[in-house]
Order: structure tokens, then C-alpha cells, then sequence
């Protein structure tokens, strides 16, 4: 899933102070699950707001709204019936998500309330950890299924590196090295083998290296 | 208006009579508590909040009043973004038969949140 972790207060309220009326958005899928954006965050961002606006005599009125995915325009013009003088939406869905509501409403300023971090997974209950950088074009089957891109701080294709030591990277102690990682899980695998091979060079224009991707499926489109 | 809000654990208090200035709030576990709650007490004018659970280890649910602590460390953080002061918001821990540290638990809160 895409983790994302909220802004800070002040820099969310300095967005959305100057105007008087304003939308919260959250969104049902990711950040909910990461406890960044979801019905319960817009609640307590609201409420924050709200305290923070009568402490300063500031006049903001907020209407607050979740929705299903805000990284789809079906869901996001649900929202067509709140926008009654809005001036300003504020999503604390990802970026994806800040930018379908942007392209859906053109005439209204919209600003994001959380910063999206990476696609990664639950580790335990409040820890989030990276998982893929959605490179396009995966390398898992030669990995143990453990990705050397995401995972190691050079995205080393043949590592590891002169700086693993004791099974940790060096750019932190807390963080274990990737290829280490690759090689415990290739050997309790029976396939060390694989490491005798080498990955060639790889071709980065398939990751944001060739501009913003996008996929077509004809057989899919109405 | 409600000026001080207790949040209590229903087996840690017995239920109180409100008053003018105190809102009581029965939770059937101090785990129940929601950041949310306590940030809609201060909306409603609260000058502070005042959480009451089982001591630890005596939690019905095991673990409730230990959620409710991170909960609260978290709401005061939060809280001082917008400027309310930690000594707004506190959490003791209480049995049902301790009705007079309750009373000096809230003559101290009153007294530190009109400082």
C-alpha cells in the first residue's frame, strides 16, 4: 500500500487559514490503513483546526467529508454536493489522490495534508517500512523475493557492500542490509546458486527515469 | 458550560452526578478513549480533561489503560500544536473505592488548570 505520514500542523494550518471555508478529505483505502488520512485523521485535523482558529479569532468553518479512494475521479465527484462555498479542499489523501480531486475540480485551490512516503507494508501495529519504488520492472524471482532497490540504501543489483556489517547497512544500524537479507532467504531456499549470476545493468527508463508512466489496457477500456 | 471533563473507566469510578463545571463521561474501558473525544471536549470549551483508569494490571481488558496512556501522550503532543498546555489534559489511575483521591485528584486539577 502507499504510506503517508500527515504534515505538520502548522504548515497544514498556514495552507488553509487564509481562507473561511474549507473541505477536509480523507480516503477509505491506504491512508487509512496508515492512520494518515482517514475518517478518524479528519476528524482530529478538524478539530484541531478548529481549536486553533478560535484561539486566534480566525473565522474557518469546516465541512469534512471521507471517501471509498481519492485516486478515482467515480468517487471523488461524490463530493460535487459538499463543495457549497468551499474555498479551499484539503486532502490527506496521497499525492495520487490530491491531484484526481485537483483535475475533478479545477476552480478550487486544493492542498495536500500529509506527505506520501513509499509503497510499503505493516510491520507490526505502527510501524510502516518500504517495500517497492515500483521501479517497472520487478526483479523479485532472482532475489528471494526481497527487493535490493527499495531495500538497499545504493539499490545495489549485485550487492552487498563494502558497508554490511553484521547483517546491518552501514547508513544506519537499525536498518538491515538487503543483500543479507537476499542471501539467508537464498540459502534457506537451496538456491545460492542464484547469486553466482549476475544482474546486468538495468535499464531505468522504465522506472521514473522515463518520465511519468502510465498503462493502457484496451481490452479493459469502455 | 462544562469547564472541567473527566473520562472515566467505569470500573474505576463510580458514576458521579454532573455538575455545572464537570461533565462526566462513563467508558467501559479507558482503552475505549479516543483521541478525538478529548479534542472535542477542548471544542467544547473544557479547560481541561481528566482521565480516569484501572491501575495497571487491574484493566478488565488487559491492556486498555495502557492504550489509553500512548493515546493521551499522543493528544498532548497534538494539543500543543495549538497551543493547550500539557497540565490540561491528565490521566490517574483509580479503583471504584477511591472516592477521596478522586475529590483531591480534581481540587489539584482545578486548581492547576485557573493557574
Amino acid at each position: 500500500m502507499v504510506v503517508a505520514e500527515q504534515k505538520d500542523f502548522e504548515e497544514i494550518k498556514n495552507m488553509v487559514f487564509p481562507h473561511k471555508k474549507i473541505l477536509v478529505v480523507g480516503c477509505g483505502t491506504c491512508v487509512t490503513i496508515c492512520f494518515a488520512g482517514g475518517e478518524k485523521e479528519v476528524g482530529i485535523l478538524s478539530a484541531l483546526l478548529r481549536i486553533a482558529a478560535k484561539k486566534e479569532k480566525h473565522e474557518l468553518k469546516i465541512v469534512e467529508a471521507t471517501i471509498e479512494r481519492q485516486c478515482d475521479k467515480e468517487f471523488v465527484e461524490e463530493l460535487k454536493d459538499k463543495l457549497d462555498g468551499i474555498e479551499a479542499i484539503l486532502s490527506l489523501g496521497c499525492g495520487a489522490g490530491v491531484q484526481t480531486i485537483a483535475e475533478t475540480f479545477t476552480n478550487i485551490p486544493i492542498y495536500p495534508g500529509v506527505n506520501t512516503k513509499f509503497v510499503g507494508r505493516v510491520e507490526e501495529q505502527g510501524v510502516w517500512s518500504e517495500r517497492c519504488t515500483g521501479c517497472g520492472d520487478c526483479l523479485l524471482d532472482k532475489t528471494g523475493g526481497i527487493c535490493p532497490i527499495a531495500r538497499c540504501a545504493k539499490s545495489l543489483l549485485n550487492g552487498p557492500c563494502g558497508g554490511s556489517k553484521n547483517g546491518k547497512c552501514e547508513i544506519n544500524p537499525d536498518i538491515d542490509c538487503a543483500w543479507q537479507l537476499i542471501y539467508d532467504r537464498l540459502k534457506e531456499l537451496g538456491q545460492l546458486d542464484k547469486l553466482e549470476e549476475i544482474i546486468p545493468i538495468k535499464d531505468w527508463s522504465t522506472s521514473r527515469d522515463g518520465g511519468p508512466r502510465k498503462i493502457v489496457r484496451e481490452d479493459l477500456k469502455l | 458550560m462544562n469547564k472541567i471533563y473527566v473520562f472515566y473507566c467505569e470500573n474505576a469510578k463510580e458514576i458521579e452526578t454532573a455538575n455545572n463545571n464537570i461533565k462526566f463521561v462513563k467508558l467501559p474501558c479507558s482503552g475505549r478513549l479516543d483521541e478525538i473525544m478529548i479534542l472535542k471536549a477542548f471544542e467544547d470549551g473544557a479547560e481541561g480533561v481528566i482521565v480516569l483508569a484501572c491501575y495497571e494490571g487491574a484493566c478488565k481488558y488487559l491492556s486498555g489503560n495502557i492504550k489509553a496512556q500512548k493515546r493521551i501522550e499522543y493528544t498532548k503532543k497534538i494539543l500543543k500544536g495549538v497551543g493547550i498546555e500539557d497540565k490540561r489534559l491528565e490521566m490517574h489511575y483509580l479503583q471504584a473505592n477511591q472516592d477521596e483521591k478522586f475529590k483531591e485528584i480534581l481540587k489539584n486539577f482545578k486548581k492547576t488548570v485557573s493557574e
